[in-house]
């Protein structure tokens, strides 16, 4: 049987403790109206990691209530982590009609994929919950990881700056669902020895995370200043078809241009 | 054992995607911020208005070597004249590199996914071709040679962008929109 070592208890302690200061300190900076997906999200982990805890204390950690129990609150804590990926991508992206439409079809197929393969996977598994949240946590981590990456390309590339807050929780969440992904393959392949150290290391960069949420918010959230808006839909329109056509004569002539050029 | 790795390699391409990102993103507003007392003026292309000069020295610089028209001459350089004409090159890259950075500003604006696509896809191409034309001068330079009309393609590449960019800024401040270019400046 395996027992909860002193490092992993301490993390447990630690990460309550962090969860606990992430959720006030959250209410004292009235996140939740900004991103009240990361202020449910901020909630859902003090009350999993309390739920499982009592069930932990009342039934035991090896029995069969404290399974189903652990299983289910990952379960809606993934779920709520999907919904803040979502908020993330919003938030990025809801003043550029063009972009956002572009980054809403992304994520809207990678969700119907990942929903498919669970369904698969959980039909496949006879223990059914396991399956569903084991291979949704999977795919997640992977989706997630490559929508936030994507978000943050085009936030880059276009120049659409985050603020503060959400650049580190879009980075924190990136550097956890990459460890999380890893983790679902060394459960399979490391030695037991080293499982301890490897889950204490992956807890340990969620509470990094968390700190760097924290620290964030030791200062009053900066009010976040909307893009403007440029003419009307139409004027953009003719405006930057005009542009496009101008770019596609630059681009002919470089064209002719090479050919004159190394003929 | 490539069921391991493979989601390994794939976990540390990710995370070295996120910090190459970070960093870009660091760079780059670090680099907004040090320009913030430029006047505006001076944050649109110019450096390819410097042909002309950088032409007048090659000219006096190579007379005595001249065997061609002088747009069709490939000239070698001496230490001097390369480094003018290395930093006339840099010039360019800086130049198409800020205008780049202000069409990004304004095609973040298109209205619809159509649009957007459309606007990129030449963006893409513009670049694409814009550094194989760069490189390839780059290239010739390490051989201390440079070809005049190559130098004057690239310049024209430069100025057309930068005639463009004016164009634009031009009509978007005559539709009363003079906040928003200057919005679009200060974080190009």
């Amino acid at each position: 049987m395996r027992h909860i070592n002193t490092l992993e208890n301490l993390l447990w302690i630690t990460g309550t403790a962090l969860k606990i200061l992430l959720c006030a300190a959250i209410f004292y900076r009235r996140v939740y109206q900004r991103m009240p997906f990361f202020a449910a999200y901020a909630v859902l982990l003090v009350c999993e990691v309390v739920f499982v805890w009592t069930v932990y204390q009342i039934y035991g950690y090896t029995s069969r209530t404290a399974w189903y129990a652990y299983w289910t609150a990952s379960g809606i804590v993934l779920l709520a982590r999907g919904f803040v990926i979502a908020e993330l991508c919003w938030i990025t992206f809801r003043l550029y009609p063009g972009v956002w439409s572009l980054a809403r079809r992304t994520l809207s197929l990678s969700a119907i994929a990942l929903f498919v393969l669970a369904s698969i996977s959980a039909a496949m598994n006879s223990y059914w919950i396991v399956g569903l949240v084991e291979t949704t946590q999977r795919g997640l981590e992977l989706v997630g990881s490559i929508i936030l990456l994507l978000a943050l390309t085009f936030s880059v590339r276009y120049e659409a700056w985050k603020e503060p807050m959400e650049h580190r929780v879009l980075v924190g969440l990136t550097v956890y669902s990459i460890v999380e992904m890893l983790n679902h393959t060394f459960m399979s392949f490391v030695s037991t020895a080293y499982l301890s150290l490897w889950n204490s290391a992956r807890i340990g960069v969620f509470d990094i995370a968390v700190g760097g949420w924290i620290y964030c918010l030791r200062k009053p959230l900066a009010i976040s200043t909307s893009a403007p808006v440029l003419l009307t839909d139409t004027a953009t329109t003719e405006l930057l078809t005009e542009l496009l056509n101008g770019m596609r004569e630059l681009t002919d002539d470089l064209k002719k241009v090479g050919k004159a050029v190394w003929k | 054992m490539i069921e391991f790795w493979t989601p390994v390699a794939l976990a540390l391409m990710l995370l070295i995607a996120l910090v190459s990102l970070v960093l870009l993103e660091k760079s780059e507003r670090k680099r907004i911020d040090s320009e913030s007392h430029v006047p505006l003026e001076q944050r649109i292309p110019r450096n390819y208005k410097d042909l002309q000069s950088i032409e007048s020295q090659l000219w006096s610089a190579e007379e005595h070597k001249r065997m061609n028209t002088w747009e069709n001459t490939s000239l070698r350089l001496r230490q001097t004249e390369l480094k003018v004409v290395a930093d006339y090159l840099k010039g360019l890259r800086d130049d198409f590199k800020r205008g780049n950075s202000i069409f990004s500003a304004v095609i973040l604006h298109s209205p619809n996914v159509k649009i957007l696509r459309k606007l990129e896809w030449q963006r893409l191409r513009l670049s694409f071709t814009f550094w194989l034309w760069f490189m390839a001068i780059s290239v010739r330079l390490l051989t201390n040679s440079i070809s005049v009309k190559e130098l004057r393609r690239l310049t024209d590449v430069v100025a057309t962008l930068a005639y463009q960019l004016r164009t634009l800024l031009a009509t978007l401040e005559e539709a009363g929109e003079g906040e928003f270019v200057k919005s679009l400046l200060k974080r190009s």
